[in-house]
């Protein structure tokens, strides 16, 4: 990749070996139901289908963001890839190996390959244990490492989050929501892993420590080469963390592919009212747009709609829609869409939306 | 977008809703006292749109919490917050409980702990309704259901009777907000109300809380990180940095020529000024723990234009014949731009 200067950018992954074809992570058909009970007699009265048939892969080194409507399976995927929860379908392999049989050891060697860092910064760290305990965990479960040495690892640690050593007694109460979401990163480095999973890791944070987590995430790509599934709403912060974009919508990944690709020529209809809604820091352009609001109902995933999930709030909407659920299908550009305009009617054949729509996406200026 | 300037409920004085003065609290710990927000001002006008942001830690929550008593017992208020005439610092536990949730309502940054996990979101939110409008079980009910489909809860009715475990973040999210608004606050302070939301519900519930804002005339104080949440639904906009107000303006004059040079590096840190595959820009460096706060200026040991000066004693904060507010002593010769 070149910049406007000609200059080559350390936008590309690292290179997967060239024997590599296998990616660092394959999920395939993943799947998790959870029952919904109710009454004393807690009995199972629906289901909700959280991710519903979610297939991806993730090169070594590779970012990979997932971007999506609210409760559209997210978190729950993340949940699933590091068996928090149990899939109850499809698989997931981490350099080639099934995770979904491993047991006691085997597990957690494999969890040490793979950390996660959670949504919620104030539930997610321990209110009684200082930060020195909470980072230097992982040594101490692992490794049964001593205080002192434990004690100079997380000062490195806290130091790269931008925190410092002054921090080390403190507790997760004396933190504001961003700094606790800088502990969290920091514990998850801590055993360099091959894979993180960040789930809204810079959500709580205010821009310019955004900025510097996003940066020391692209640090630990480019030195370590660990790979990152990258959860977020800013869609600008996710074209500028992710390699490639996907995009979820009641359980499913509506499309995939190149961060660029995805981000200013979406070819799914979901894809381009999620990227066209978010606001712009600049007022002028906020003022003298329309601000793009969906219509319908958001869909129940206790019952989701017939055929394409999307369609009782899809634009473009057409008859086969509401009765025909529309495959993957290869983006010119080398990514992937699930939408019936890709493949039925006058059909766009994987060329981006707007070449239909005339929407485009709205720019500071 | 601008709203018009309605006026607040009847009967309510002319002038700001919310006025703040010199708020600052501390909390003590381990025999240490750490003041974390330190003499703060800022005016909320009827029916407009506050905004605050800042650094993470400066304070911006616990500022808006102390206005409604929900600090901890270890934490000390002093100065003045006056809403529609009436002192806010000092009130007793029970005048806070009358007045919250009621007149002014809050969103929290943390939706998962303030709701509760033992009740449905159907008993919390008729609940709110009853304790300060009463009335029947089936009225609030019914309240509550179109509270839920107002804030996009797909099958309202059938989700009143669930537990909070069982909505995903946005939607506890979204259940917070429907909380809140459910007894027609004139004043909402949402701390971080759309941060866990994606931006097509983010926008539907920016363009409902601007509805309710222009049939209610509610004034909002809106604690946020998202610049382009700013852009397009405050009026003004207040930067904190370590416990301090260092600039209030207008947002087209915040955008387009910040002053304070902390503003100028929380507008260059936005992703949109920066090709990708570049490093995003940052503001270097980490800010100093609230007990070891500099007396002089807090963000010299950050800032670019640093000079001896700004080391030696406590910068002012100094308010310009344009209505606007900064806290720098180089203000008048410095040129920022928001795009480096
Ligand atoms: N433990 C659970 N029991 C029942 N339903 C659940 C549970 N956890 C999640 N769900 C449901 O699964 C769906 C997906 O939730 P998930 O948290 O993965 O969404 P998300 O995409 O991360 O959303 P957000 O952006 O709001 O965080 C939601 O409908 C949610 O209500
Ligand atoms: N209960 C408490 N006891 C002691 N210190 C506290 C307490 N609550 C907050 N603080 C401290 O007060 C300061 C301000 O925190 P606050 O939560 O207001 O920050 P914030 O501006 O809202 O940050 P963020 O953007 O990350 O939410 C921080 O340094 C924090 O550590
Ligand atoms: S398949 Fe039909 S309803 Fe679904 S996104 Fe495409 S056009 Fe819209
Ligand atoms: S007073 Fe000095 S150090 Fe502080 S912001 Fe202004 S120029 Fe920078
Ligand atoms: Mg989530
Ligand atoms: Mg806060």
């Amino acid at each position: 990749m070149t910049d406007a200067n000609g200059a080559t950018t350390p936008a590309a992954p690292p290179a997967t070996p060239a024997d590599g074809a296998a990616p660092l992570l394959r999920v395939r058909d993943l799947e998790k139901v959870f029952p919904i009970k109710k009454g004393l007699l807690r009995r199972t009265v629906a289901h909700v289908r959280a991710v519903d048939g979610v297939s991806f892969d993730i090169a070594r080194g590779e970012v990979l963001g997932l971007v999506g409507e609210s409760g559209s399976g997210k978190s729950t995927t993340g949940r699933l890839l590091l068996r928090l929860i149990e899939p109850t379908g499809g698989s997931i392999e981490l350099e080639g190996k099934e995770l979904r049989d491993l047991e006691g050891e085997d597990l957690r060697a494999v969890r040490r390959d793979m950390q996660m860092v959670f949504q919620d910064p104030y539930s997610s760290l321990d209110p009684l244990a200082p930060v020195a305990d909470i980072v230097g965990e992982p040594f101490q479960v692992h490794f049964n490492m001593p205080r002192k040495e434990r004690d100079e690892k997380v000062v490195k640690l806290l130091e790269q989050v931008g925190l410092s050593a002054q921090h080390l007694r403190r507790f997760p109460a004396e933190f504001s929501g961003g700094q606790r979401q800088r502990i969290a990163v920091a514990r998850a480095l801590a055993l360099e892993p091959k894979l993180i999973v960040a789930d809204e890791p810079v959500s709580a944070l205010d821009m310019s420590t955004q900025s510097q987590v996003v940066n020391l995430l692209s640090d630990l790509r480019d030195r370590l080469g660990v790979a990152l599934l990258f959860i977020a709403h800013d869609l600008s912060i996710v074209h500028h963390a992710s390699d490639r974009i996907a995009v979820m919508y009641l359980g499913g990944i509506v499309e995939v592919g190149d961060a660029d690709d995805v981000y200013s020529r979406p070819c799914h209809p979901y894809s381009e009212a999620l990227i066209s809604a978010a606001p712009v820091p600049d007022p002028e352009v906020e003022r003298t747009r329309r601000r793009i609001v969906l219509e319908g109902d958001p869909p129940s995933p206790l019952d989701p709609p017939s055929g394409c999930r999307y369609h009782p709030r899809c634009a473009y909407a057409m008859d086969i829609c509401s009765q025909v659920a529309p495959e993957p299908t290869p983006t010119l550009a080398g990514g992937e869409v699930a939408c019936h305009l890709h493949t039925s009617g006058p059909t766009l054949a994987g060329r981006p939306l707007a070449e239909m729509s005339g929407v485009t996406i709205p720019e500071p200026g | 977008m601008s709203t018009p300037s309605t006026p607040g409920a009847a009967g309510a004085p002319t002038g700001p809703l919310l006025e703040v003065t010199d708020l600052s609290v501390s909390f003590t710990a381990h025999k240490q006292t750490a003041k974390v927000v330190d003499q703060v001002s800022f005016a909320v006008q009827p029916g407009k749109t506050l905004g605050i942001v800042g650094e993470s830690g400066s304070g911006k929550t616990v500022s808006s919490l102390a206005l409604v008593g929900l600090l901890p017992r270890t934490a000390t208020i002093t100065g003045s917050a006056r809403f529609a005439g009436q002192e806010l610092v000092g009130m007793t536990t029970r005048q806070q409980r009358e007045i919250r949730g009621n007149d002014i309502s809050v969103i929290f940054q943390e939706p998962m702990t303030s709701l509760d996990p033992v009740f449905t979101v159907g008993n919390q939110l008729t609940e709110a309704y009853r304790n300060h409008q009463g009335g029947s079980k089936k009225d609030a009910m019914a309240r509550a259901e179109e509270m839920l489909r107002l804030v996009g809860i797909p099958e309202p009715r059938k989700r009143l009777a669930e537990y909070p475990h069982a909505f995903s973040g946005g939607m506890r999210q979204r259940v917070m907000i429907a909380l809140a608004l459910i007894n027609s606050p004139r004043l909402l302070i949402a701390d971080e109300p759309t941060t866990a939301l994606d931006v097509t519900i983010q926008s539907q519930i920016l363009e409902l809380l601007q509805e309710l804002q222009q049939e209610m005339g509610m004034a909002i104080l809106f604690v946020t990180h998202d610049l382009g949440v700013v852009a397009s639904v405050c009026d003004e906009v207040s930067v904190m940095y370590a416990g301090q107000v260092v600039e209030q303006a207008s947002i087209d004059e915040f955008f387009a020529h910040p002053r304070h040079p902390y503003s100028e590096g929380l507008l260059r840190s936005m992703p949109h000024s920066v090709p990708k595959g570049e490093r995003l820009r940052m503001i270097p460096g980490t800010v100093p723990i609230p007990s070891r706060f500099p007396t002089s200026c807090r963000f010299a040991g950050r800032c670019p234009y640093a000079q001896e000066a700004c080391s030696a004693a406590p910068i002012p904060l100094e308010q310009l014949d344009d209505g606007r507010v900064v806290r720098c002593i180089r203000h008048r010769e410095l040129v920022m731009e928001a795009r480096p």
